[in-house]
């Protein structure tokens, strides 16, 4: 039985009392409503009687009482705070915060244009949240079960995430679930009945979703798809489970994207997705789909798209995002077709490797970039950023963005100490110290990437 | 009784029943152009189980959208074939609340296919263009389409139109996000390049029931919206009419009223379709509290 | 069930629903160079112009009984300001106040000012494309930053670039900067219409007006991603002969 407007409901744990303001909307398990108490405004999902189980009960008191998983990548979730009850007390349903929805969008606003497209870069951030947050998940020994476009919501214009519905968490390899579940993101072994929900599933799951945001299509729905006139579950059972076969397999032609105009949009976001990107998707879709060791882990995904998020440039023409090859390559702007210059890069010596930026007017360096951030801490305070030259047309400098002030070495060997605030000529062979961390700037087309 | 004229009707015990009107815009008459709006509904039963479906389109005005009468009359068949083939292989066999994720995954894609393969039919049979071209953009239609069956209510719409249920208390629901990035006589259709991300749907629990309408832009766009929802007001005094005079006289009664509301307001063709859905008897009627007002509560804009 | 129609018979014995109709509006705009070098004939013509054109242009759209022309006026010389608004004032009740000369030529003001009542907060937002004519006889003397930042903004907003903007430049082509207008019309096929004489002027805005407010009246729905950003159609204006002699 739903709840009327005006009901008192109780938090279990904390024994408050809270009223009901209005419904926000309804899930398939049960409804989500406004309600207010001691903490001001937050929401509770109430289910439906016939999820209402002992089972269910169980599992929301668990996740009350374990917790998030830790640090930044652990609060982008939703959990459950609280038990909520009623009156009646067969019925429950768990606390949790409120989203914004004017800010937070789901995937299938922006393709209905309810909302902005999400431009590259926040593509990025969205993927790379994305994949920090279900390693966090994965390391508190929990695999998530039921990832999909329907749990993520994200701002487009930052690209933080949310993560919701999070009461199906479980257990690593130790709980059941129903196979009726959203079967377009399952591990195909699932499907066939032949293993049990796992981080290692979950990874095949991850893949897909990212796959949908950036491809804006799904891997599998290609010729095979298209030809099932009846498209009931022994014909998803094939397709996802079965004999799946990725849209864009190198070798294998048998479900390639028909000629329909409904498929162009997916041919042309594939093509904008840099050839490293492909190439995981291609691993994930091929090798990952049987062989659960081969998939792409969060780890891989997390570099991946901190790695491409810094290859980011504007069009000089349209200011469109584009990537920028690997090799610095010159290339042409995906948009409005003029051809992009290579661009200067800045290359940053850390214990675990070489990063790389592509530097253009408004390129930021982050935290990340220059330090490894506590776990608390997303890194993403902007630390200096690339700027115009005031005094010379066509030349930029990178500004020093922190309270502290850096040490610069130019090429003939002069020294200087960037204050907060002065910014640095882009002279290529140029060091920049920021807190012991060398900095370089690399010329356009001497190879930013080794 | 005075004879019911110019409408169609559609009935479930259980469920509920539906009728519709399509009525020519005084504009077109003028000008001798064709209705370019259609509308379907069914009532029928798998198994043991049945379902009311229906669906409303709107063709373009636009010179570039010269078959799109035809369109629309496609995609109301498209939208009522596909809910009913939905319905038939999945009641059965599935749990209802995967009913609902099934639908918002798979609906669009799939409607939107099956409208291009009429429409290909019907190019071929009108001898218009060879399989490689593109006749979609001459059919250009919108289309709202929705399905009643068991605890839940199914909606899916693309492109502009109205679709709103009326709750027996009288508060007014409008399920689908609405489109705010278009203006003008601009629209979302069918034939749009990318029509199965456009779609907006929305899945409701049948509850307490309520009226389901559905309606062509050209019955909103007769209403002043500057005096704040004057079509709001139009729904739901149409939905006290229908309880005052029954269903019957109001049917028979509705061309006669969109032939005004078009001559006198918007000039466009005029499609309604209403649908009284019957409470859901599994359910237990909630006792209702008396809402108490806040003010410092979030806004009315959010919605989850 | 379509179309079949034996004349309204409306059933008496029920009410018709309550709900407040009203017509589909259009919101035509007037922009008006009142400068000092308006002064003498070229004022005297645009008044009068004016106010030959609204008879006809109801004329015109009587053709389309459900369409509402709402008008309005701004006149600018130093600064931009309301002549007649800014309430919207219905087409049967409108009359052209005297228009007087002083002063400069604020012409991106009035883009501004109209841009302001373009916006998504104050126009409906699903309606008829609005119409705006400017009529200027000289260079604008605002900055031209401020002029092509008042032009992009108005080519930002949807109304602003789903509106029928027309152009009407008066006297000698040295006397005004032809681009610069031209950046005001978005009816290409047209352009910049280009008044040399008393008659001339009282043609074109006759033409513009009257043309301007049918292909608006028209308005069918079309699906998006259509190529062209207009999405009305003018027919080309009459041609410019005249044996007048009468300069400006």
């Amino acid at each position: 039985m739903p709840l009327a407007i005006g009901q008192r409901v109780k938090a279990e744990l904390s024994g408050t009392e809270l009223h009901v303001i209005r419904k926000l909307g309804e899930g398939t398990q049960g409804e989500v409503y406004l309600v207010e108490g001691p903490q001001g405004y937050q929401a509770v999902k109430w289910y439906k009687p016939e999820q209402a189980t002992p089972e269910q009960r169980s599992a929301v008191l668990y996740l009350v009482r374990t917790g998030p998983p830790f640090g930044a990548a652990g609060r982008r979730f939703i959990w459950p705070l609280d038990l909520v009850t009623g009156q009646e007390s067969s019925q429950f349903g768990y606390l949790m915060t409120r989203i914004d929805t004017q800010k937070f969008a789901e995937l299938g606003e922006i393709w209905a244009h309810i909302k902005p497209v999400p431009n590259f870069s926040s593509l990025c951030e969205i993927s790379y949240q994305l994949a920090n947050s279900y390693r966090a998940l994965h390391l508190s020994g929990h695999c998530y079960r039921d990832i999909s476009a329907g749990n993520l919501m994200f701002d487009p214009v930052t690209g933080d995430i949310l993560i919701c519905d999070n009461d199906n968490v479980g257990v690593n390899r130790q709980s059941r679930c129903q196979v009726w579940g959203t079967m377009e993101y399952m591990a195909p072994e699932i499907i066939r009945g032949e293993a049990d929900p796992s981080t290692q599933t979950d990874l095949h799951s991850l893949a897909v979703l990212l796959f949908y945001l950036w491809v804006w299509h799904h891997p599998f729905h290609g010729e095979m798809e298209y030809h099932f006139h009846c498209w009931d579950i022994p014909a998803k059972k094939k397709v996802y489970g079965e004999s799946p076969v990725f849209v864009f397999h190198q070798e294998n032609p048998a479900n390639r994207l028909p000629p329909d105009p409904d498929y162009a949009i997916a041919r042309e976001r594939w093509g904008y997705c840099p050839p490293d990107l492909q190439d995981l998707f291609t691993r994930a879709f091929t090798d990952g789909l049987h062989d659960p060791s081969r998939r792409i882990t969060e780890g891989e995904w997390q570099n991946l798209f901190s790695a491409i998020k810094d290859r980011i440039i504007a069009c000089p023409k349209c200011r469109a995002e584009n990537f920028v090859e690997e090799s610095g390559r010159p290339g042409s702007c995906w948009h409005c077709h003029a051809s992009l210059p290579r661009p200067p890069f800045l290359v940053i010596r850390r214990p675990s490797g070489e990063i790389s930026i592509a530097l253009s007017n408004g390129t930021t360096v982050r935290r990340r970039h220059v330090s490894q951030s506590p776990a608390n801490d997303d890194g993403s305070a902007i630390v200096g950023m690339v700027v115009a030259h005031p005094a010379i047309p066509g030349a930029s400098g990178i500004r020093n963005a922190t309270q502290t002030p850096w040490n610069a070495e130019f090429p003939d060997g002069s020294t200087t100490i960037v204050s907060p605030g002065r910014a640095v000529p882009l002279n290529p062979g140029t060091t920049i110290t920021i807190d012991g961390v060398v900095l370089t700037i690399v010329a356009p087309g001497t190879g930013g990437i080794s | 009784m005075p004879e019911p004229r110019h409408f169609l009707c559609a009935c479930d015990p259980s469920l509920g029943w539906a009728f519709g009107c399509s009525r020519m815009g005084a504009s077109h008459i003028r000008l001798s152009r064709p209705c370019e709006d259609a509308y379907a509904i069914y009532s029928g039963a798998s198994g043991a189980i049945p379902c009311i479906a229906i669906a409303i389109a709107d063709g373009h005005g636009d010179p570039r959208h010269d078959l799109s009468g035809t369109g629309a009359s496609l995609a109301v068949q498209a939208g009522v074939d596909e809910l009913t083939g939905f319905h038939r292989m999945r009641v059965q066999t599935i749990p209802l609340h995967i009913l609902r994720s099934e639908f918002k995954a798979d609906f669009p894609r799939r409607i939107t296919r099956r409208w291009r393969e009429y429409v290909q039919a019907d190019a071929a049979r009108r001898e218009i263009a060879g399989p490689e071209s593109d006749p979609y953009i001459r059919y250009g239609s919108t289309l709202i389409s929705a399905l009643i069956v068991a605890d839940t209510i199914l909606i899916g719409q693309i492109g502009d139109g109205d679709v709103v249920l009326v709750r027996p208390d009288g508060t007014i629901e409008s399920p689908i996000p609405s489109e705010t990035r278009l203006v003008g006589k601009e629209t979302h259709s069918l034939s749009s390049r990318d029509a199965h991300l456009l779609w907006r749907t929305a899945t409701l629990d049948r509850g307490s029931g309520g009226v389901l309408i559905a309606a062509t832009d050209g019955v909103s766009d007769s209403f002043d919206s500057t005096a704040g929802g004057e079509f709001f007001t139009f729904v739901k005094s149409l939905v006290d009419r229908v309880k005052d005079f029954g269903i019957e006289s109001v049917a028979g009664s509705m061309a006669g009223w969109l032939d005004r509301y078009s001559e006198l307001a918007s000039g466009d063709d005029m499609t309604i379709v209403f649908v009284s859905i019957n409470p859901d008897e599994n359910i237990h009627p909630s006792t209702m509290h008396e809402p108490e007002p806040d003010e410092k509560a979030p806004g009315l804009t959010e919605c989850w | 069930m379509n179309g079949k129609r034996g004349g309204i018979i409306i059933d008496d014995t029920i009410p018709i629903p309550d709900g407040q109709v009203a017509k589909k509006k259009l919101h035509f705009f007037w922009l008006a160079d009142c400068s000092d070098s308006m002064r003498g004939k070229k004022i005297a013509t645009l008044n009068q112009a004016i106010r030959e054109a609204i008879p006809e242009v109801q004329k015109a759209v009587s053709a389309y009984p459900q369409v509402e022309i709402f008008m309005r006026a701004i006149k600018f010389s130093d600064d931009a300001a309301w002549h007649v608004g800014p309430d919207p004032v219905p087409l049967a009740d409108f009359t052209w106040p005297e228009l007087e000369t002083s002063g400069l030529t604020a012409t991106a003001k009035a883009v501004n000012l109209l841009a302001g009542e373009l916006s998504v907060e104050h126009m409906p937002r699903r309606g008829l494309p609005p119409v705006c004519i400017l009529v200027s006889d000289g260079f604008c003397t605002d900055p031209r930053d401020e002029y092509d930042n008042a032009i992009g903004e108005l080519s930002k907003i949807p109304w602003g670039v789903k509106a029928v903007r027309l152009a009407i430049a008066i006297g000698d082509e040295s006397d005004y900067n032809e681009p610069e207008l031209l950046k005001f019309v978005n009816q290409d096929q047209i352009g910049l219409l280009k008044a040399h004489s008393p008659e001339e002027l009282v043609s074109y805005i006759k033409w513009a007006s009257v043309s301007a407010s049918v292909a608006s009246s028209r308005g069918r729905s079309r699906s998006t991603g259509m190529e062209d950003t207009s999405n009305v159609s003018l027919e080309s204006p009459p041609p410019m002969i005249t044996s007048n002699t009468d300069l400006f």
